[in-house]
């Protein structure tokens, strides 16, 4: 029922030009995207305010500073003395079949890899 | 947590040229572009041997890239100080004096915060960054070469 009240709503505030097209694809493909993770949900709601509130008072330029500081704030974390975005950064090439595309269990198994490999 | 990688430097430098790209105003001639390669792939085969070997840098190579980045931000802060009437900013005027003045300062809060965090973190991200930016680059060279328009290329 709320996909197709969401069709309903999304096409009528469309042809009632209370919204464009773009702007209805672009937060029906945010919403999507955010059902990916459901767990980063929580987290992506308080940054999802400050993003907002950046681009409201400061636009794109603003989006992108505030982009930048939690990229780094990313990078700069660290599990167990283990970098957060490792092994893309730092690249481990020998940890990356385990990242976007997964290799079956038994390669995984096979490659000699040790999560030691992270630390820099 | 200040210790760098051959990698992380050069993925440094490629974001500090990506940044002086992104100040570049008015029309670029095919001398200029040509110019600015060629510094570019200069800047790369210098970081090259660096890139390839594992490990840290010695304390000349310290020595080295800490003047080499105090002179280059030099240069970047005023090529952005010239740039900044370009960007938008809703509120306020970003070509009069405060409107450059709040963009340098908040782009220098940015920067003081990545200060705070290390540079292994800022390093982390530029790599980060660097691949977002290359495959951009790639995305944009692929369609300009698809649909070509050599009319407005001046070699002066």
């Amino acid at each position: 029922m709320s996909i197709v009240s969401g069709l309903i709503i999304g096409d009528a505030a469309v042809k009632s030009r209370l919204i464009s097209t773009p702007l209805l694809t672009i937060t029906a493909l945010a919403i999507m995207s955010g059902l990916c993770v459901p767990e980063l949900n929580p987290p992506v709601t308080i940054l999802r305010f400050a993003f907002l509130a950046a681009g409201g008072i400061l636009g794109l330029f603003g989006i992108s500073l505030l982009a930048c500081a939690v990229l780094v704030n990313i990078c700069a974390t660290e599990d167990y003395g283990f970098p957060y975005t490792a092994p893309l950064s730092p690249f481990i090439s020998s940890g990356m079949s385990d990242t976007a595309v997964r290799s079956s269990m038994k390669d995984m198994q096979e490659r000699g890899f040790t999560v030691e490999e992270y630390h820099e | 947590m200040n210790k760098l990688t051959g990698r992380q430097l050069s993925a440094m430098l490629l974001i500090s040229d990506a940044f002086a790209l992104f100040c570049f105003r008015g029309g670029m001639s095919l001398t200029t572009a040509a110019g600015l390669s060629a510094g570019i792939l200069l800047q790369f085969i210098f970081a090259l041997p660096l890139a390839l070997r594992r490990g840290g840098l010695s304390s000349g190579e310290q020595g080295f890239y800490a003047v080499y980045y105090i002179l280059w931000g030099g240069m970047l802060f005023n090529m952005q100080w010239d740039t900044s009437g370009e960007l938008y900013i809703p509120y306020e005027s970003s070509g009069g004096m405060w409107g450059k003045l709040l963009i340098s300062g908040l782009i220098g809060l940015v920067c003081i915060y990545i200060s705070s965090v290390g540079i292994k973190a800022a390093a982390r991200a530029s790599l980060i960054a660097a691949a977002a930016g290359g495959v951009c680059i790639a995305i944009v060279v692929f369609s300009a070469l698809r649909s070509p328009d050599w009319g407005g290329a001046s070699a002066g």
